[in-house]
């Protein structure tokens, strides 16, 4: 059960970056590109779209990230200190806290992308954006490494 | 969502977003456990339980502490004075959040 909820909380987590990367990408170009390349059209998405897609994966991956945790508890952050990886187990601290945090700022990021007033906002919508970008990257990344640790220690 | 969102509700969420972060930071910075589950047994307590028991995780009660700390005061705060906070806090008050917890944790690395 822990094994399918992992694979779930990792192809959520990919669609997840799909989504939000999009958005970044689109936020942070300084002038509007030619959709003839690859890199174009992924510059060109109506970034808007995504928000709701973004807010509601981001809830539920948290959730099966929440329920994997307790089993990570237990029989990963023994072995990551048995075998004193510490800069390991310190990164999932990390990942855990950052998860945290990005959740408490989905409202704030709904609001800069789906509230009329808050259209003006530009800047603040980027920052917001690239902000819950880094979260989820992070996670991506630390969860991703962590999941492979013993691989990549034997 | 093809309607707009009220002004009570833009103010709740926007006061719900900075007062999370503030909360949960403090939370875990000073280890207070609201409630511990011991993942080994299956079991919530309020209080410390013997190392029979097997690891206690404080999460899940920082979490909820937190979001409902929020969810009451941003029920609490008067739509009059959420409208007057500054766009800016809304990225800047969780990014000094995260900062914080990446300098925190790199305690992680003088073990």
């Amino acid at each position: 059960m822990i094994t399918v909820l992992l694979v779930c909380h990792g192809l959520l987590a990919v669609a997840l970056i799909g989504a939000i990367t999009h958005q970044v990408l689109v936020l942070w170009r300084a002038v509007p590109v030619p959709a003839d390349t690859l890199f174009g059209r992924v510059r060109n998405v109506r970034a808007g779209v995504y928000t709701n897609a973004v807010v509601i994966l981001y809830a539920f991956n948290f959730l099966v990230g929440a329920i994997i945790y307790a089993t990570y508890r237990i029989e990963v952050r023994p072995y990551l200190e048995e075998i004193e990886s510490f800069l390991a187990a310190g990164s999932f601290e990390t990942k855990e806290h950052v998860a945290t945090l990005g959740l408490g700022l989905l409202p704030a990021y709904w609001l800069f992308w789906k509230a009329p007033s808050f259209a003006p906002h530009v800047n603040e919508r980027k920052y917001i954006t690239l902000l819950l970008a880094f979260f989820v990257w992070w996670n991506f990344l630390v969860g991703h490494i962590l999941n492979n640790i013993r691989g990549l220690y034997e | 969502m093809t309607s707009a969102p009220s002004p009570r509700l833009i103010s709740a969420l926007t006061v719900f977003s900075l007062v999370f972060p503030v909360v949960y930071v403090i939370l875990y910075y000073n280890e207070l456990g609201v409630f511990r589950f011991y993942p080994l047994v299956g079991e919530l307590h309020l209080n410390i339980q013997p190392t029979t028991f097997g690891p206690a995780m404080n999460y899940y009660g920082w979490v909820l502490f937190s979001a409902v700390t929020a969810v009451i005061a941003a029920a609490a705060v008067p739509h009059r004075w959420a409208v007057h906070l500054w766009a800016g806090w809304s990225w800047l008050v969780p990014a000094g959040a995260t900062l914080f917890t990446f300098i925190y944790e790199t305690r992680w690395l003088f073990h």
